[in-house]
């Protein structure tokens, strides 16, 4: 990117306009920071990013596309995958929550709700590229849910 | 003093398009030593304009605009009205690109009587580009026409005029006239060392080509143009945009998609508002055909309001085309919503749009069908069928005839439109651009199969399935395989062919005696349960101390892929035909497989195929070991010792390709990568760089039997069933009677374990297929999976073995 746009007279005086409460707020952007706002778990407990350790002895020169995720007491480990420009995302949760609990892989746009196996694990195809975040709800416990990510391809 | 100020002002617009950062220290340089106001006023508007040039060049369509408003404003102020006028010239352009076409032609009228008719000439070139945005193509090419007359020996706008008639005549459809024009702008440029128009007129060649459908050009010279405009990120955006305009069109939505989203923001803040609203429709269609209408009904409504506000109504209809089709995606059709359709295919047919429009009215035809309005639905089938002829003309007619209860007229119909696709794909030589080509037959091979499911008939389902496979990855025409010498074929084995029917999974059961049909589960729970699966396994090899159950999964999937059919199967021999995302899954880890000869193969009738390339194949074995294994140069010595007169080849390429071309089997133990994203660059680690799958094509006799001893090598995309493109595919297709290759990362040392024992069984006679299930028995290495025909022994050179090879394999 060059430079960020700047801000024109008209956008200005449209936003001096609205913050003196002349003009109603756009509704596609109340829409937009209404659904940004109801991305926000305020419950849940955040697992964020940590390293994981490069594989040794395949024999494989490629390096795999492993993310974990660490909370205090859980950890989700996540493998990302891609055909034909969308994402698969494969996960563990360990260890393993009690029964009834399931994880959402959440993008901007929409979320998959998946059952965890008795091993924690679960899978979700075809996602597009972009941000996402997986929470794993559980029956006794609070949520915890991965810090927000960004898959490129 | 002047006359110097202004030459070397001059001097900066001459550069500013060649070497922008240059023209701006130059121009920077000009505007220091004069003032506004002053004599030298004259130099500062130049300077001005050579300043918004360089920033045009360089993705600043914004700040360019500033330029040229302080120049006009200068030189009206001192009453230089040709100057003016000159810098209004260069305004056309950058008002177009911003997003106002309409009004760049007003600036072009009042600039003209102020001009020479050289520089009209010029204004020419800049109208054509305002009028081909809005859709006036015929006008643009006018304006270049009687630009080139009056240009004389101006290389650069010559080479400009040639540029924008050869786009106007794209679009056009003129493509032959459009390739001359793009030639020779190709020619002017590098003869002039003009290496950025060259690098445009070179990155519209394949635009051309993409549009006339030829793909191949398309991607090969995107990609030189992706590092050659890496300094002007308005300019790639604007390239990548026509790059995802072919990967759409070569049915790569997920390709395009990300594409788009590089250039999308990029457009947006070089403020190339025109090319933002293409971007943004391109996007949507993207998005729409990656299965997200939430956001592809976004898209478009941001492009349909960029181009309404643009005058650009040839455009509007496609936008509108997309909203349709996301409301199509995201609730029922009502009588509505057909009407809208219809309003749609009309506004298309009238903007010229006419693929999209054929095809938007075969989908308004299937919602009169939901919605009963029947004498709807034939008026449009009646419509479609008797023009043409296309892929959707084929449709229409099946349609027409499967309505009228005549199947078999439908199918001769789908059969006649599939010959037609696979005849057009065969012009290409590389096999994923084939099987890429192909999928504009996918609707067509749909139809056929849902027809097929509804006849409730296994060899139904099985010959539309492998008609399909033959048109996609085999011999290009809708041949099905004998049933009765399958079936022969077969013996005690067992063939499942699974098949994808939209979400539903479905497997056609051939044995001995009998070919049934099995509906099985959705197909997305199949694909989920194959990507967890092989998570598992994958974290397993890892070694990374949280290898999940995999045992549990596995069930699970047996249950979901097999379920009923278990029983009947029994312990025979399986060949296994997956479709999607089965085609990575490693069939003998399920439970049912241990210990069962399990052969993978692309379609029956490559299988068959395989099976009869029995003859003895002359040569022997090869082993070669990679670089940076520790178990490698072992495992090579252990092939060796295993058949004797087996030859070490080193891990250079030309050796192995050699020895690939004259070996009968050929043993690699190598790190492998598979390439997810083009399939046909995975590879093996050689010491002299990688053996990729497009290196391969080159082998004219490739070995019986290949055994990629490595990591991955056996994972395989297929774009279209039938089609398996990866390292074991690609031997496969070149003629390769069995791969024994892996679809996970393996260690290094319980591979050379496996192999051991894998390569002592085919020493004695046992065929690759029992060795490997016996072998993974004894040593519980799995991950490794039989490709191709996996039933015949290897001629090792041990004495006997040959007699094996007389032996039927049954």
């Amino acid at each position: 990117m060059t430079h960020p746009p700047s801000i024109d007279d008209e956008s200005l005086i449209a936003a001096l306009r609205l913050s003196g409460g002349r003009d109603p707020v756009p509704a596609h952007v109340a829409a937009a920071a209404q659904a940004v706002f109801g991305l926000r778990l305020p419950e849940a407990v955040t697992a964020r990013s940590t390293v994981t350790t490069a594989p040794a002895g395949i024999r494989s020169s490629d390096e795999t596309r492993l993310l974990r995720f660490a909370a205090a007491e859980l950890t989700v480990d996540l493998e990302v995958t891609s055909m034909d420009g969308l994402v698969d995302l494969a996960g563990q949760v360990s260890p393993p929550p009690e029964a009834g609990a399931r994880v959402e892989v959440r993008t901007l746009h929409l979320t998959e709700a998946r059952e965890l196996s008795p091993t924690g694990q679960f899978a979700v195809t075809g996602l597009p590229p972009g941000w996402f975040s997986v929470v794993c709800h559980r029956p006794e416990h609070s949520s915890v849910a991965t810090s927000w990510t960004r898959i490129r391809l | 003093m002047i006359i110097d100020a202004v030459a070397a002002a001059e001097h900066a617009v001459d550069l500013s398009s060649r070497a922008p950062t240059r023209a701006l220290a130059l121009a920077r340089s000009v505007l220091r030593h004069v003032s506004v106001g002053d004599p030298h006023g004259e130099a500062a508007v130049i300077a001005y304009r050579a300043l918004a040039v360089a920033a045009r060049e360089l993705g600043d369509l914004p700040l360019a605009e500033e330029h040229l408003r302080q120049a006009v404003s200068l030189a009206v102020s001192a009453d230089l009205p040709h100057r003016a006028a000159q810098a209004r010239l260069s305004l056309v352009h950058i008002r177009t690109e911003l997003g106002h076409p309409q009004q760049a032609l007003t600036i072009a009228d009042a600039a003209e009587p102020h001009l020479t008719p050289v520089e009209v000439a010029k204004l020419g070139v800049h109208r054509a580009v305002a009028l081909a945005r809005l859709g006036r193509y015929a006008e643009a090419v006018g304006h270049c026409d009687r630009a080139v007359e009056a240009l004389g020996d101006d290389v650069g706008f010559l080479a400009g005029a040639m540029l924008n008639r050869g786009l106007a005549r794209v679009f056009l459809g003129e493509f032959e006239a459009a390739e001359a024009d793009l030639t020779r702008c190709a020619e002017l440029a590098r003869g002039a060392g003009l290496d950025h128009v060259l690098t445009l007129a070179e990155g519209n060649l394949p635009f051309l080509a993409a549009r006339r459908g030829d793909l191949p050009a398309a991607f090969t010279a995107y990609r030189r143009a992706e590092s050659s405009l890496s300094g002007y990120p308005e300019r790639l955006a604007t390239m990548r945009c026509d790059l995802a305009e072919a990967l759409i069109a070569a049915h790569l939505p997920g390709e395009a998609r990300v594409l788009l989203d590089l250039a999308v923001p990029e457009l947006a803040a070089a403020g190339a508002n025109i090319a933002l609203a293409e971007a943004r429709l391109l996007l949507a269609q993207a998005e729409l055909h990656t299965g997200d209408p939430h956001l592809a009904r976004q898209s478009a409504e941001r492009a349909a309001a960029d181009l309404a506000a643009q005058g650009r109504t040839v455009l509007a209809p496609l936008a509108a085309e997309i909203l349709l089709r996301a409301r199509l995606m995201l609730g029922p059709p009502s009588g509505e919503l057909l009407a809208e359709l219809l309003l749609c295919v009309e506004a298309l047919d009238a903007a010229g749009h006419r693929q999209v429009s054929r095809a938007l009215r075969f989908a308004a035809a299937e919602v009169a069908l939901q919605l009963g309005a029947r004498p709807t639905a034939d008026e449009q089938l009646a419509h479609l069928a008797s023009s043409g002829p296309d892929v959707v003309t084929r449709q229409a007619t099946a349609l027409q005839r499967a309505l009228a209860g005549d199947r078999r007229g439908a199918f001769a119909a789908v059969r006649a439109g599939l010959a037609e696709v696979g005849a057009g794909a065969t012009a290409f030589e590389d096999p994923m651009l084939r099987a890429h080509a192909v999928r504009a037959g996918e609707p067509l091979a749909r139809f056929g199969l849902a027809l097929a499911l509804k006849t409730g008939r296994g060899r139904t389902l099985l010959a539309w399935t492998e008609r399909w496979r033959a048109v996609a990855g085999g011999p290009g025409r809708p041949v099905a395989p004998d049933v009765d010498e399958l079936c022969a074929a077969l013996g005690d084995a067992a063939l499942v062919e699974f098949v994808r029917h939209a979400d539903e999974l479905v497997a056609v059961v051939v044995t001995r005696d009998r070919v049934a049909l099995r509906r099985l589960c959705p197909f997305p729970a199949a694909a989920e349960a194959t990507v967890r699966l092989r998570y598992g396994l994958r974290r397993a090899h890892l070694l990374d101390g949280r290898a999940p159950g995999l045992a549990g999964e596995a069930a699970l999937l047996e249950r979901l892929l097999f379920g009923s059919m278990r029983g009947r199967l029994g312990d025979r021999p399986l060949v296994i035909v997956p479709t999607g995302a089965l085609h990575t899954l490693p069939w003998p880890i399920l439970p049912m497989n241990a210990g069962r000869p399990v052969t993978v193969a692309a379609g029956a009738a490559a299988w068959l195929a395989g099976r009869r390339t029995r003859a003895v194949r002359e040569g022997g074995v090869v082993a070669v070991a990679g670089p940076g294994l520790r178990c490698a140069e072992a495992e090579a010595d252990m092939v060796g010792s295993c058949h004797p007169g087996a030859e070490r080849v080193t891990a250079q390429r030309g050796e192995v390709l050699a020895a690939l071309d004259r070996a009968g089997v050929v043993h690699l133990a190598a790190h492998g990568t598979f390439a997810p994203r083009s399939p046909l660059l995975s590879g093996i680690d050689l010491d002299d760089g990688p053996l990729m799958a497009y290196d391969l094509l080159r082998l004219r006799t490739p070995p019986s039997l290949v055994v990629l001893s490595a990591c991955d090598t056996g994972m395989a995309r297929a774009p279209a069933d039938g089609a398996p493109l990866g390292l074991a595919g690609t031997f496969l297709s070149l003629g390769s009677q069995c791969v024994v290759a892996s679809l996970v990362p393996v260690r290094d040392e319980e591979t050379l374990t496996l192999m051991t024992v894998f390569h002592g069984l085919l020493a004695t006679g046992h065929p690759p297929a029992r060795a490997l299930a016996m072998a993974s028995g004894k040593t519980g290495v799995a991950g490794f999976v039989c490709f191709g025909y996996g039933d015949q022994p290897v001629a090792t050179g041990r004495e006997g073995s040959v007699t094996q090879l007389d032996q039927d394999p049954t």
